[in-house]
């Protein structure tokens, strides 16, 4: 599959002639970008730490649960449109960077992994779960968070 | 005279060798900058998470109290790393951070977080007993808790802009940019260039 | 999104536990390969 064409199309959209001329502008939604990210992390610790029995132990599981994902939804939508922002300044160079195709996958594989395992599984709470099933869920939730903030850090370094 | 204080320790700072071998080793620099990212996520994620809740827009149907006790601990856990960290990313380039007007405006704010955090400590103390259990504190609390989250975001937004040179003191902008930097060099010679035109 | 509504419990539960397995092994490898990556650089440089 090949994908190049995207990003020539988003590096000559008008969305790049404006992030690419604002660097003021640009720096501000980096720090939305940062914000958001900071609250997503901080809502799948409060969520995953809950499932191990390490945090908020006397709080119901589904009552951290709605919470949580309610903030994290909010938080990925800020952080993808920042994200394209940003992309969209320097496209080209993105597409032959390594680290941005690992962290878009470990993205895409934490989409999915929330929104078509994570929360349908516990829908009815973890009593009737196995308790290591619940244990393996949010440590893999957490892997994958973390390594998509590591990789993304990296983008910039590589 | 503070600046030029301040510009000594700098420059002391600098011509140490582990300063030089952080500053030019390309892994050891990027390790340290991702954990203060990292470690940033942590802490400020969960400062979020206490302060939304605070604002009655998070774990609403939990003690205030009991969200703000729990949460602590790990997010002082994320404040030391990320602090150490920054301290040693400071380390690695003190001479330009020092007169890094970013810097500066980053340092006074994270001191009015700090005072915010104490004041906020202290009211939540004297009241939480009549309020724990609302969804939606007291509008005290509520102010102490968006003025931290305002504080933060600034924390933050100043600490990302250190990495863009625009107002560095090598450039040319208006004297007060230099006032505010600190410029120590470029505040001297303003002030030769004064006197010679009297 | 219906997710994995339609399966039974005991098939959400397998399910989700291998693709946590996969996911938790897929990422161990990715970093331990940047890991040594990076101790190998450091052992060309000075070693």
């Amino acid at each position: 599959m090949e994908l190049l064409f995207i990003f020539e199309w988003l590096d000559t959209s008008t969305l790049a002639g404006i992030s690419k001329a604002y660097g003021g502008v640009f720096a501000m939604v980096q720090t939305v970008h940062l914000v958001s990210i900071a609250l997503l992390g901080g809502m799948v610790l409060v969520s995953d730490l809950r499932l191990l029995n390490l945090l908020l132990t006397s709080v119901p599981v589904p009552q951290v649960m709605d919470t949580t994902r309610k903030w994290i939804t909010i938080a990925l939508i800020t952080v993808t449109l920042s994200g394209v922002y940003q992309a969209s300044a320097v496209a080209i160079k993105l597409y032959h960077n390594s680290s941005f195709w690992a962290k878009m996958a470990g993205f895409a594989m934490g989409l999915l992994f929330l929104y078509v395992v994570k929360w349908p599984l516990l829908r009815h709470g973890v009593d009737s779960l196995n308790p290591w099933t619940v244990r393996l869920v949010a440590v893999a939730s957490l892997t994958i968070w973390f390594s998509v903030a590591a990789t993304g850090r990296w983008i910039g370094f590589s | 005279m503070v600046n030029e204080w301040l510009l000594r320790l700098a420059t002391w700072l600098d011509g140490q060798q582990w300063s030089t071998d952080l500053h030019e080793s390309y892994y050891m620099y990027n390790w340290v900058e991702s954990t203060h990212v990292l470690t940033l996520m942590v802490f400020l994620g969960l400062l979020l998470a206490i302060d939304l809740r605070m604002l009655g827009l998070a774990f609403t149907g939990t003690p205030a109290s009991q969200i703000a006790d729990r949460l602590t601990p790990p997010m002082l856990a994320g404040f030391v790393v990320m602090v150490i960290s920054g301290l040693v990313l400071f380390y690695s380039i003190p001479v330009r951070t020092t007169q890094s007007v970013w810097f500066r405006i980053k340092v006074v704010l994270l001191v009015a977080a700090g005072i915010n955090a104490l004041l906020f400590r202290n009211a939540m103390k004297r009241s939480v007993d009549s309020w724990d259990t609302d969804s939606l504190p007291p509008a005290r609390i509520r102010w102490g808790a968006g003025i931290s989250i305002g504080l933060w975001v600034g924390v933050v937004s100043t600490g990302r802009m250190i990495a863009y040179d625009w107002f560095d003191c090598h450039k040319e902008m208006p004297d007060f940019m230099y006032w505010a930097a600190g410029c120590v060099v470029e505040l001297a010679s303003i002030e030769t260039a004064g006197a010679m035109e009297e | 999104m219906n997710g994995m509504n339609g399966m039974s419990r005991k098939g959400q539960q397998i399910l989700a536990a291998g693709l946590s397995v996969v996911i938790i092994a897929g990422w161990g490898t990715y970093w331990a390969q940047q890991v040594q990556s990076v101790v190998e650089l450091l052992r060309m440089a000075y070693g």
